[in-house]
């Protein structure tokens, strides 16, 4: 998704001085591929979110704080602002927050609507929005495996959800699993090894989805015998 | 005299105005002290006063009172004469809407008073009779318009789009931004020459030759990632008038205008993934009444609805799937019932037991 990032006039004029240029903040956008890569799509209760934009903010945290910046996000079709929140992700505990002004508000530049926010200090920030559908699935490991962590990666719907705990049952936060879905896996086999299982598509792995395309909330027994 | 740089001040003077006169003017009196041909400071400063709106006035009459007859009186008061003409040049008044008469009677409202200013108020709009005319194109379309803006209307183009092929071609999505359906009756295209806007709307009739007497609601078609429908669209009708079913539009630009209304059917038509394959997007499109609606795919993919769809009878689909490998497929004007009565899989074996003829392959994961 696009974004366009357009400085406060106060920034701008700060910017005009000679001595300020330097503290222009930098901004950079931010992929889904690199969130499934890096990060995750999990708000400050683990529950997954929908990622629509994201970019990143590094600049002097006191200029900052003096001369906010206004981020411009283009409308997305079929998303209400109101749906939307804007996040800021906390590193230490690998979720998205909340942080004070992330609302969104509408703004226009000459005829052109957008959705705006004030971004006052660094840091890397996401446009999410609340996925309506609340359940879990589980996914049953064979006997003599178990999963150290795991990544699912489900672009459709712009979820990434990620786990570090030794489990035989891997629990998605999602009612339902897209077959095009795409997960990594540490797993180690009892009192042996650990195996890396990278960007599986979820139907390689599962055979059951066809079988039961409307089922919620299910428990499905992972199989690796369609695996080459 | 010399204090131009104070009408920058009287620019933003408000003008003390007097109660104007029935027939719209306006007057303030001046005084010359004893045998002077230059008005004091506090005069000039009162003068000063008026200067913006004496300049936008479309008339200004300045009486000159001589105050004798003997040959000291005619001096003095051709002095004074010449201090409002030099007046009138330093302000740039202009010399045919001003003029300066000399009169040898006292002012009734200010016997003190040597000279009046009377000027037109400069707030009483212009009020200019403009001639309407109905201006007729020779493709068939009228504009009820002003005289002076028919000339614009010679350039115009009105295009109507009633077949599905040239509704089809417009990528069109016949649903609203709430995601209710929408039958599209017409859709008309006004581009006027050189993007003109007129002042006022012009009032536009529009002969739709083959359409029934409908109520019906008319929605500026929007451009976003897909054409889309704003929800409240304004009232439209097509009417009978002179023998022809006529579509009436107010507007000063160009656009392109839909005429539809709200489908009244309710059915859902739901279509299942076949094994190994996941739903990328569906469409399904009928042409009577012209419809093209997107497929609700579910967040695992697995399965697409329609709402509010016709009976199947008319309806095609095209779907893009995707299988495990990444490779995209795609199935195209495909009737609706005959995916419904079989499965994805069987349609696409049947057809051909590698790749269907209508099937187009393309490598890469591409969501």
């Amino acid at each position: 998704m696009n974004i366009r990032i357009i400085f406060s006039i106060l920034l701008v004029h700060v910017g005009l001085q000679s001595h300020s240029q330097t503290n222009m903040p930098c901004v950079r956008e931010i992929s889904f591929e690199e969130v499934a890569a890096r990060f995750n799509t999990h708000n400050d209760k683990r529950a997954p979110m929908t990622f629509l934009s994201g970019f990143s903010v590094e600049g002097d945290a006191k200029s900052l704080t003096k001369n906010p910046m206004q981020v411009m996000f283009n409308p997305i079709a079929n998303v209400q602002r109101a749906d939307c929140e804007l996040m800021r992700w906390d590193p230490v505990t690998r979720v998205w927050a909340k942080f004070s002004g992330n609302q969104l508000k509408k703004s226009s530049e000459g005829s052109k609507m957008f959705w705006s926010a004030g971004i006052d200090q660094s840091g890397i920030f996401a446009l999410m929005k609340e996925i309506p559908l609340h359940g879990e699935t589980n996914l049953h490991l064979p006997e003599g495996l178990t999963s150290e962590e795991w990544r699912y990666v489900q672009p459709n719907l712009g979820v990434v959800c990620e786990s570090y705990s030794h489990c035989q049952t891997l629990l998605i936060p999602l009612p339902a699993l897209s077959p095009m879905a795409q997960i990594t896996m540490k797993l180690r086999k009892v009192g042996g090894t650990v195996e890396t299982i990278s960007h599986m598509p979820m139907g390689v792995l599962v055979g059951d989805f066809w079988k039961k395309p409307d089922a919620v909330n299910q428990t499905w027994d992972i199989s690796f015998a369609s695996v080459k | 005299m010399k204090k131009c740089i104070v009408i920058l001040c009287v620019l933003v003077t408000p003008a003390f105005a007097q109660e104007p006169n029935n027939d719209g003017f306006l007057s303030f009196f001046l005084r010359f002290d004893d045998r002077e041909s230059k008005l004091s400071a506090f005069e000039e400063d009162k003068l000063l006063d008026y200067v913006y709106d004496l300049f936008l006035s479309e008339s200004v009459i300045i009486e000159l009172r001589r105050e004798g007859n003997s040959f000291a009186h005619d001096e003095l008061t051709a002095q004074r004469y010449n201090y409002f003409s030099e007046m009138c040049s330093e302000y740039q008044l202009s010399e045919s809407t001003t003029s300066i008469r000399i009169v040898n009677s006292r002012f009734e409202e200010d016997v003190q008073a040597h000279a009046r200013i009377i000027y037109r108020d400069p707030n009483i709009q212009k009020k200019v009779a403009r001639k309407e005319v109905v201006f007729t194109h020779p493709n068939g379309w009228r504009a009820q318009c002003f005289d002076s803006d028919a000339a614009f209307l010679k350039g115009a183009q009105v295009r109507i789009l009633r077949s599905p092929e040239e509704l089809n071609q417009l990528n069109l999505l016949t649903v609203d931004e709430m995601g209710d359906r929408l039958e599209v009756l017409a859709v008309v295209a006004l581009t006027l020459a050189r993007d003109t806007v007129f002042p006022s709307p012009v009032k536009f009739h529009i002969p739709l030759h083959g359409m029934a007497e409908v109520g019906c609601m008319e929605y500026a078609l929007m451009s976003n990632d897909e054409y889309s429908f704003p929800v409240n669209g304004g009232k439209a009708s097509v009417k009978r008038e002179d023998g022809l079913m006529l579509w009436k539009l107010d507007t000063d630009r160009s656009g392109v205008y839909v005429i539809a209304r709200k489908a009244p059917d309710s059915q859902v038509i739901k279509f299942v993934a076949p094994y190994g394959y996941a739903i990328l997007s569906g469409y399904a499109t009928s042409s009577s009444p012209y419809m093209s609606v997107k497929a609700a795919v579910s967040d695992n993919q697995l399965s697409a609805s329609f709402h509010n769809m016709p009976e199947i009878e008319h309806v095609t689909c095209e779907f893009t799937l995707i299988d495990l490998q990444g490779n995209l497929c795609t199935i195209a004007a495909v009737p609706a019932k005959m995916l419904m009565n079989e499965s994805f899989l069987s349609f696409l074996r049947k057809k051909d037991p590698v790749l269907p003829e209508n099937l187009v392959a393309q490598k890469g994961l591409n969501h």
